[in-house]
């Protein structure tokens, strides 16, 4: 039988690994025929006949359902010796928005393509790139190209179909039908994490628990200057143990601003952090902050600049200590729009970067935070392609700052190499340049973040793992 | 110097820094080596603060099929704490089901419940997945039911909770130190369900996703009234096109409980219907039977000449049945003798094993001599609910006598009772069951030893799926 352990069958034989049954097994009287048949009706399988009556090609996903930060095994099985096929991943949005990615492998002598461990010759990546079919789809011929992939409804799973095609294609045909199909569930909460809409104090924002008394580590997130409450990074987060509350500052229906204007002050921040640190299942002490883009900002002025507010931690993802309002409100794109001439110059391949509109900012250091007075572990992530904005110049600065000052030991900094502005977690498929609306002007306009897929996709998984390190590190273990 | 110290370290270890801060003042403390000094001692000090964060316990996957093995990790306890794994499960019919574990945590203040041991409570030894399968009912709930599935669009959930101690009995004082949810699902995503009442046939179909051509799986269960259809569900995950098939006690069936009315016709009209589905390849379908299933398993494989199934698998069951008859009352060895089971009860219980000897009735038997393809037959040396040990010997000599025997593989497996059921089902050991057509409940013995019994369950769902993959896929 051990002849025939396919990994499909490996896996079976994972189910039981008791020790008891080991010996339980010694004592089973299985009948010597057991054996005997085995030799007599089964044999290599590259050496199988292929009968009209043959059973398809199998697509196997362990786990097919998980949390979208988890890898997929994808195994396909029962295809011919050294078939090629495409391994096409297709995604529907909750926005009705069709991604697509193809993937081209070719099976080796059992029939057998390990997504895991097997190179893609050709499609949307090549190489060995075991969640590639996730992080490489992109809009389906159909769908208007430039869109995000964003989850809104973070108590529904996306649902990603996978399905396995004859020989090497680039496009869905409708002449051709998928040898296996099988479909994977991405979830952003985990059993149990629950969701909490908070609209008090003025605050807007929504609050992840997760299951159980607590008390819990509490981390406030804060996103960049597109605004709105996106709320899987927290969903997750909160699914790995941290009470999350992801708050809103600009571009919110519930925010009585208009749009894309900052009108908060300080106290809505303090309002919101403390609000987290005072729920009876919130370790008051052990609570810090993550912010991207705009959102760091935010993060280091509320440690700098306000005094009641004391982050065990931050994590600041391709932000600044410096941002492009002139004061503590203003329009964020204020500084874009008012140089930015013809749009229309703008397309797909020749996308309007943010990043040369603030550069000036960098070397005025009289609007730059005093970067000297963190008391806090901070950890930075700044992106070495990031087209929206400087971040590793910035984050630059802000070490030199600190060294200045002698608290350059509070700081790690991580920089990602071909990586553009939207770090999102893990397999979330990669954007470098999207279509999206700058406030001020009616048209949406061809915008670049940067960032190589596959090195931007691997940039996302390891800043992950070091954020939840970081976080589980100072708010948990110390 | 002393307000920054006071600040620098307060930031640093809020709870117990006062004290620190307060002796190193007092001894004057204050260059620059001496706060690296007490910044090393900060870190070598377990902060026993009274804000400590809570016990985490981490699950791999929270999100699983019923068949899968969880891990599970709990971390942040104390050194050397005692602690019981507390799991509850609500079913279907709102009844709670809970287990308890006893554990230590190490010196780390971790417990890792698929490498340690559990010390006491509903299971000992290291059993990964005992907090499932020890589950009962707790007080309040009826004793000495069954855990079925019946939706199995929906999964089950698993409460899982960390209390401090040892403890075997939860009391509304008691908070939980951490808990975790944990979903067990009987379908994968994508799997279609599919209701089935044609041509007299009522059943249900279970897809995996595609177009396939699959292979195909005929699932019959017992005598119990009804469609059970979580064996099915299942086996459409592992990739068979499976037909979950009520032949007796169904409400769409037109005979009344108890009373096997349906005859060969229905199982081949059955097998057809299954073998002419376009994603079923038609020379790839099998049986799988369980307890009276068993019976009519190996009559779809030897009497029923119009169908040509590719192997069967035979759980607690054998090749007859206590009738006199192919239809009739599957109860009536039983309900003849009704008055006789006022004797039975709890400690007492009933054995249908004593009622059913071995042969029976030879003339009923199932013609083992004519079985022609691979049949696997799973049995627990505990069945007391039907011979079916004895029943499986019994088919071996009959099939080396009549030279098919190398067709036969057969497991037997020890401390394990009648129920054996996907992996990690909670033993059915005793049930107060309800026959069709008695008045009253009867004790009723299936015996089985809990952990031989789960193991075996593991083991057997191992080899039925290596089985059936063997037969209907790979040859």
């Amino acid at each position: 039988m051990t002849r025939v352990l396919s990994p499909l069958l490996a896996w079976h034989a994972s189910l039981s690994k008791q020790p008891f049954m080991a010996a339980a097994m010694q004592r089973i009287p299985v009948s010597l025929s057991w054996a005997a048949h085995d030799r007599r009706t089964q044999g290599p399988a590259s050496q199988r006949t292929l009968t009209t009556s043959q059973v398809a090609p199998v697509i196997v996903a362990r786990p097919t359902r998980a949390l979208s930060d988890d890898k997929v095994d994808i195994i396909v099985e029962n295809l011919q010796p050294n078939q090629p096929v495409t391994l096409y991943a297709m995604l529907m949005t909750e926005q009705k928005k069709l991604f697509e990615s193809f993937a081209h492998y070719v099976s080796n002598k059992d029939g057998t393509v390990q997504v895991a461990e097997d190179e893609s010759l050709g499609g949307s990546y090549t190489g060995c790139e075991p969640m590639g079919f996730i992080w490489s789809l992109t809009t389906a011929p159909e769908t208007p190209s430039g869109l995000r992939v964003r989850k809104e409804d973070v108590t529904t799973p996306f649902i990603v179909h996978v399905s396995v095609f004859d020989g090497h294609v680039f496009e869905r045909s409708p002449n051709k039908t998928a040898l296996a199909v099988t479909e994977v569930e991405r979830w952003f909460m985990a059993p149990g994490v629950k969701r909490v809409k908070v609209r008090q104090n003025g605050i807007v924002g929504t609050l992840f628990l997760p299951l159980g008394p607590g008390p819990f580590p509490g981390v406030m997130e804060l996103w960049g200057g597109a605004g709105g409450l996106n709320e899987f990074r927290a969903a997750l987060l909160a699914s790995h143990g941290f009470a999350t509350l992801v708050v809103a500052y600009t571009n919110h229906p519930d925010l009585p601003y208009p749009n894309y204007y900052i009108g908060v002050s300080d106290d809505y921040f303090q309002e919101a952090f403390h609000f987290l640190q005072n729920h009876h299942q919130i370790a008051k002490d052990r609570t810090g902050i993550l912010g991207h883009c705009i959102g760091q900002y935010i993060a280091l002025r509320m440690e700098i600049d306000m005094p009641n507010i004391r982050p065990r931690c931050i994590v600041g993802i391709n932000g600044g200590h410096y941002w492009p309002v002139d004061g503590k409100t203003g329009y964020i794109f204020e500084i874009i729009t008012k140089k930015l001439m013809n749009t229309q110059q703008y397309t797909e391949d020749n996308p309007l970067c943010m990043k040369p509109f603030m550069t000036h900012l960098l070397n005025k250091p009289s609007c730059h935070l005093d970067v000297g007075k963190i008391r806090c572990p901070i950890l930075l992530f700044s992106s070495e392609d990031d087209q929206a904005f400087a971040a590793k110049e910035t984050s630059l600065d802000i070490e030199r700052k600190m060294k200045l000052a002698g608290n350059s030991h509070l700081l790690t900094r991580v920089t990602y190499p071909k990586t553009g502005h939207l770090i999102e977690p893990p397999f979330a498929p990669v954007t470098p340049v999207s279509f999206s609306p700058i406030p001020g002007i009616e048209d949406k306009v061809w915008l670049a973040w940067g960032g190589e897929k596959r090195s931007h996709a691997h940039a996302q998984d390891d800043l992950w793992q070091r954020t939840l390190s970081f976080l589980n590190q100072h708010l948990v273990l110390s | 110097m002393e307000q920054f110290v006071r600040s620098f370290l307060a930031r640093q270890v809020p709870c117990i820094c006062d004290h620190l801060v307060t002796t190193a003042l007092q001894r004057k403390l204050f260059s620059a080596k001496q706060i690296t000094k007490i910044k090393v001692v900060r870190y070598s000090v377990q902060a026993v603060s009274a804000k400590q964060i809570a016990p985490l316990i981490i699950a791999k996957p929270t999100t699983a099929l019923a068949d899968e093995t969880v891990q599970i990790h709990i971390e942040n306890l104390q050194s050397n704490q005692p602690i019981t794994l507390h799991s509850t499960l609500k079913t279907e019919q709102n009844d709670i089901w809970e287990s308890y574990s006893h554990y230590i945590s190490s010196s780390d203040g971790i417990v890792q419940v698929d490498k340690d041991k559990s010390h006491g409570g509903s299971y000992t030894g290291c059993e990964p997945m005992g907090f499932v399968w020890s589950l009962k009912p707790s007080p309040g709930s009826p004793e000495h039911s069954r855990l079925r599935k019946h939706d199995v669009t929906v999964p089950f959930v698993v409460q899982v909770s960390v209390l401090d101690g040892h403890i075997s009995e939860w009391s509304s004082d008691q908070t939980a130190l951490a808990v975790i949810n944990l979903d067990f699902w009987y379908m994968d995503p994508g799997v279609r369900r599919i209701n089935i009442r044609h041509n007299g046939i009522v059943g249900t179909l279970f897809l995996p996703a595609g177009h396939g051509p699959f292979p195909g799986i005929v699932d019959l269960w017992g005598g119990v009234p009804g469609l059970i259809e979580f064996r099915a569900s299942l086996l459409a995950s592992h990739g068979f096109a499976t037909l979950a098939l009520a032949y007796i006690g169904h409400p769409d069936l037109p005979y009344p409980k108890g009373y096997l009315g349906v005859t060969s016709e229905y199982f081949e009209e059955a097998y057809n219907f299954l073998k002419n589905q376009p994603q079923v390849v038609k020379d790839r379908i099998g049986i799988i039977g369980y307890c009276s299933g068993v019976f009519i398993s190996l009559r779809m494989a030897t009497e029923m000449l119009s169908i040509n199934p590719r192997c069967v698998v035979g759980v607690s069951g054998g090749h007859f049945w206590a009738m006199s008859t192919r239809t009739g009352h599957l109860y009536a060895f039983m309900t003849e003798k009704e008055n006789d089971f006022n004797i039975f009860n709890k400690k007492n219980p009933f054995i249908i094993k004593d009622m059913i000897p071995l042969p029976y009735e030879p003339s009923q038997e199932v013609e083992v001599e004519k079985i022609r393809c691979p049949v696997l037959l799973i049995s627990g040396e505990d069945d007391q609910a039907f011979p079916s040990v004895e029943a499986s010997h019994y088919i071996e000599k009959k099939m080396k006598e009549a030279g098919n025997s190398h067709l036969l593989s057969r497991i037997c497996y020890p401390g394990a009772g009648h129920a054996i059921q996907p992996p990690f089902t909670p033993l059915c050991r005793l049930l107060y069951y309800s026959f069709p057509g008695f008045k009253e409940r009867v004790w009723t013995l299936f015996g089985g030893e809990e952990k031989a019994h789960a193991a075996a369950q593991v083991d057997a769902w191992k080899q039925i799926l290596i089985f059936l993959k063997q037969h209907l896929v790979l040859s």
